[in-house]
């Protein structure tokens, strides 16, 4: 194999790739993922309870509420907007201060606390909220109970927030339209347009053409790969490390790629099996996201191989050495896929060679 | 009685700057085939377009079986066939399935897509997909495609372009058993040999202008050069010679030659359309 | 000469290519069966998702007397069950483990009600995992001094609402719409936009093919045409959200509201379609032109995920009164009347959309 003319193979597809959609899609898609989970997704899945406080008189119960850790609130202009947005669930509770409330209190007048809740709001943070008022409300008549609280954390003091545990599915998903749907698409264009009978009628041979399609992919994965660390914050600690998984992840998917090229007869064909297919390279993401779930299920999937390790590096802060064995698997499966990608090529010269 | 298929008057085309036909005026007759000669980029493809209605001229006026295009432009359309110079082919239907549904098209009840498929020599791939097709395979389909609703005018762009000469050949039938029958073919062509077989008529055409139109018999007398070449043996030497016909002594120049000895060949030529299109154009048909 | 050519009416003519655009779409097998395993998957997905909504915060407890007072308080509640444990070390054994699903362990000392009717300062653990949010941390801490007020006869120092005047709107306390309720919306419209792709695939084809051309020279029109790619689009997307929404059962009691609304959302889709098939070369082209409608179109399916009011920024989205629709037939029981505002907003967008969409399509098959 000529390394030079696979090298003028990959510049040329380099050179003509960014007039592909699908090569910008590689790239800036991630970027719109990472925003979408980060900035919208955020309380998808913990939701926090959201208080409104209408305050008619200077309460020093406002100011306790935004201490308050993990209760979002806020401050509608009067009450009647703030009966409206806790009817509609734009907050889960709604508390009214009357003009004079800390002073009744404390003089032990026992005014009305207007206090309500929002008929789709979850019990739980009709619950929160409430003890979380009725402490504050507590607080103001200044009468401390007779008891001291000691919170005391068990188990593992460093379970991980949901955007970390999502990192692996912008992982996967950067890495697999990169590394895998670029060459993937690439090669079936060439097929289509002739393009590939012209390149196998010259000095070179159609493994040159493949791993040419390859280099593409792996360059274009590990690039995205930095890119989608970086902006998620997960580019740090070892990053020879991450480097070296990032280009084992991009290897693979591509030889997944160009099998995909090879054998899809047009890009309807590849775009359906990828539609059906992928989820057995996609699904091990889920057991991050829940890792309550059965954890022995995402190793059937190679795909597991690289997502781990990328997430103990990025994540968890870990280091070649706690990494290794999973990097070795990964790269085992790469050299396993090797062969396969072969078959491929000479079926693909077959394929060429009676079509033209 | 022939009646006038086709008539075009002053229509002019431009796509943006570059105007692609100028001024452009010409008749063909029912049972008559023209020939439109011209380089790539002439003008031809969009006259054809015009005549067929898919696009509007800029100015002049076209008549199509006595219909003006701008007004019945339908009506015309159901009674013409148009073969395109693309394969416009629907890949993943049979052979079959594209002349039907292109029949529905039409409006014709219970249409059979065999006897169309037989003449073209299709009738044992009816049912095969066109994806399967090879390109001559597929320029028959084409062409049987358009004969669909048996039209009175035909509109043929390049039909036999990159045809092996068995296809080739095939076309060419079906192009003179339908002007026999009586429709109007307009032929676009830039293959000189074929105009020359099928056209009763040629007209050049090149950039956008048409630069004359005769039958090919009128064209090469009138334009072009006959001559006799006569090739003769002198012990190990072969000569030949070139005497233009035209030229004055010309008999006696070939009596010469005929009577030196040594005669191998000898034959007539008569110019060809892409001589008299050069000397019209100044340019090759294919440049 | 011919015999007098009969002419095809415009519906015949509309029919005909209708028909071939099927006859196309089922003609690759392959994909149609792809197709049929996605709904087949997505369906799968919607059964799979929780039915259910934990909105209850499982407290376990430890302490004589302590888990019965909590019990007696709490009944009626939806928001917190308690579970009692015999000791220290079985309720922390249950809160590291989330045994029983406890959240959080309080442990009370053994003679916490005795400290308390005495008014005698005394400690309580809150047992929690380091996943346990800082808002349950916070309202356990002050749940605590709340049974420790209560254990001491210290009244609340103020005068609560009556309970007709502490909830606002419908009480969905313990009936709260599940996940998978909520994707409802979101499935049925990720089909008909993946249906979108398909469409317009399919007449980028048609144009870059040139087939539109063989078409337009024959007595069929542009519109014609137009019309076809429309009633064959809208068909495919419609058909196959029908048949999701049957397999996810989301036809409900409403089922001609639920049928119009999707045959709607068909249209819609079918307007972006055309565009994207405009302005496609190839497959991939057309993909992106697709992804650029379909992801914002997708927005209001996620919004409805999140409690409250959209934002209005979403509202203006075309999708949105779709969605909302979707969202108010399937759980919230709306009829016809709550209905229609939402879809005359989409009927008005896909009004916009269709003069955009066939007036780029005509120009581009003039063009060809």
């Amino acid at each position: 194999m000529n390394l030079t003319r696979t090298w003028r193979i990959m510049h040329k597809d380099l050179r003509m790739g960014p007039r592909s959609p699908i090569f910008l899609y590689a790239i800036l898609l991630p970027v719109v993922l990472t925003f979408i989970i980060n900035g919208v997704f955020g309380s998808l899945f913990e939701p926090t309870p959201r208080l409104g406080i209408v305050d008619e008189g200077a309460s020093s119960i406002v100011a306790q509420a935004q201490q308050l850790e993990g209760i979002h609130v806020t401050e509608p202009s009067d009450a009647a907007t703030l009966r409206k947005m806790v009817e509609a669930n734009d907050l889960d509770a709604g508390l009214v201060l009357q003009s004079g409330f800390d002073e009744a209190v404390r003089n032990g007048e026992m005014p009305l606390l207007q206090f309500f809740v929002g008929g789709e709001s979850l019990a739980s943070n009709r619950i929160i909220l409430s003890v979380a008022t009725i402490d504050m409300v507590r607080q103001i008549a200044g009468d401390p109970a007779p008891v001291e609280v000691d919170i005391v954390t068990i188990g593992d003091p460093d379970q991980l927030p949901m955007a970390s545990r999502l990192l692996p599915m912008l992982m996967i998903y950067a890495v697999f339209i990169a590394g895998a749907f670029v060459p993937a698409s690439s090669l079936i264009e060439e097929k289509q347009r002739g393009t590939i009978s012209a390149l196998l009628v010259s000095p070179a041979t159609v493994y040159e053409v493949l791993a040419a399609k390859i280099g593409v992919g792996v360059i274009l994965a590990t690039l995205t790969g930095v890119i989608t660390l970086a902006i998620n914050d997960a580019f740090g600690g070892d990053a020879l490390a991450l480097i070296i998984i990032l280009v084992t992840a991009s290897l693979m998917m591509a030889e997944v790629g160009v099998m995909l090229g090879t054998w899809a007869k047009d890009l309807n064909a590849l775009f359906a099996t990828v539609k059906a297919g992928a989820i057995l390279l996609f699904y091990p993401v889920i057991f991050y996201i829940w890792p309550s779930l059965p954890q022995w299920i995402p190793k059937l999937s190679p795909t597991y191989y690289f997502l781990q390790p990328i997430f103990d590096l990025g994540v968890r802060d870990a280091t070649l050495s706690d990494v290794w064995g999973e990097m070795a698997i990964s790269l085992g499966f790469v050299v396993v896929l090797a062969p396969l990608v072969l078959i491929m090529a000479r079926r693909l010269q077959r394929k060429v060679a009676i079509s033209t | 009685m022939t009646t006038t298929a086709i008539k075009v008057n002053g229509v002019s085309f431009a796509y943006g700057d570059t105007q692609a036909v100028d001024d452009i005026s010409f008749e063909v007759a029912t049972g008559e085939t023209l020939g439109f000669l011209g380089p790539n980029g002439a003008g031809k493809s969009t006259t054809i377009k015009m005549l067929t209605g898919l696009i509007t001229p800029d100015s002049g006026s076209i008549t199509v079986l006595g219909m003006p295009m701008d007004t019945d432009a339908i009506d015309i359309q159901a009674r013409i066939g148009v073969c395109f110079e693309e394969k416009n082919l629907y890949a993943n239907m049979t052979a079959k399935e594209n002349l039907v549904f292109y029949s529905r098209l039409f409006g014709i009840k219970g249409f059979d897509a065999m006897p169309l498929l037989r003449r073209v020599d299709l009738v044992d791939r009816a049912d095969d997909r066109v994806s399967s097709f090879s390109k001559g395979m597929r320029q028959r389909l084409m062409m049987a495609r358009c004969l669909v609703n048996q039209p009175d005018v035909l509109f043929l762009d390049e039909p036999t372009d990159g045809l092996d000469p068995v296809s080739s050949q095939a076309i060419r039938a079906v192009i003179q058993e339908e002007s026999a029958r009586g429709a109007a073919v307009l032929l676009t062509t830039h293959d000189m040999l074929e105009a020359d077989k099928l056209s009763n008529r040629v007209a050049f055409i090149n950039e956008g202008k048409l630069l004359v139109l005769d039958t090919p018999e009128n064209l090469k007398l009138e334009h072009g050069q006959r001559a006799v070449r006569v090739r003769s043996r002198a012990g190990d030497q072969v000569s030949e010679t070139v005497i233009p016909l035209d030229e004055a002594g010309a008999g006696d120049r070939i009596k010469d030659a005929v009577g030196a000895g040594g005669l191998m060949t000898i034959h007539t030529e008569e110019a060809t359309l892409e001589d008299i299109f050069i000397k019209f154009a100044g340019r090759a048909l294919d440049t | 000469m011919t015999a007098t050519t009969p002419r095809a009416s415009r519906a015949g003519i509309v029919a005909a290519i209708i028909r071939k655009d099927f006859t196309a779409f089922t003609r690759d097998w392959f994909f149609v069966v792809i197709s049929i395993i996605g709904l087949v998957f997505f369906a799968l997905i919607f059964w799979l998702l929780p039915n259910t909504v934990d909105e209850t915060i499982t407290i376990g407890v430890t302490g004589p007397g302590i888990g019965e007072f909590l019990e007696q308080s709490t009944t009626g509640s939806d928001g917190i069950a308690v579970k009692l444990y015999s000791s220290e070390d079985a309720l922390t054994t249950a809160v590291e483990k989330g045994d029983d699903g406890v959240a959080v362990g309080l442990a009370f000392p053994p003679d916490f009600v005795e400290s308390m009717a005495a008014r005698q300062p005394t400690t309580v653990s809150v047992l929690v995992t380091a996943e346990v949010p800082g808002e349950l941390r916070d309202a356990m801490d002050s749940l605590v001094r709340e049974i420790a007020y209560a254990l001491a006869g210290d009244t609340l120092p103020v005068t609560e609402l009556s309970q007709n005047e502490y909830v606002l709107g419908t009480d969905r306390s313990g009936d709260q719409v599940s996940l998978r309720e909520k994707m409802r919306p979101l499935m049925a419209f990720v089909v008909l936009v993946i249906e979108m792709m398909t469409l317009a695939a399919l007449i980028a084809a048609e144009i870059q093919q040139r087939t539109v051309t063989a078409i337009v020279t024959t007595p069929a029109r542009v519109s014609d045409f137009l019309t076809a790619k429309v009633i064959a689009g809208t068909l495919l997307a419609f058909v196959q959200a029908v048949i999701l929404l049957i397999a996810i059962r989301s036809l409900g009691a409403n089922a001609p509201l639920m049928v119009t609304i999707v045959l709607l959302g068909a249209l819609m889709v079918t307007a972006f379609a055309l565009i994207a098939g405009s302005y496609g070369r190839d497959f991939i082209s057309v993909v992106f032109w697709s992804m650029l409608f379909l992801i914002p179109l997708m927005i209001p399916a996620f919004a409805v995920l999140f409690p409250g009011t959209a934002s209005s920024w979403v509202k203006a989205i075309p999708s949105y009164g779709l969605i909302n629709a979707i969202v108010g037939t399937t759980s919230y029981g709306d009829g016809w009347a709550e209905a229609l505002p939402n879809l005359a907003m989409v009927a008005a967008w896909t009004v916009v959309a269709y003069v955009i969409g066939l007036s780029i399509l005509k120009r581009k098959v003039e063009a060809l």
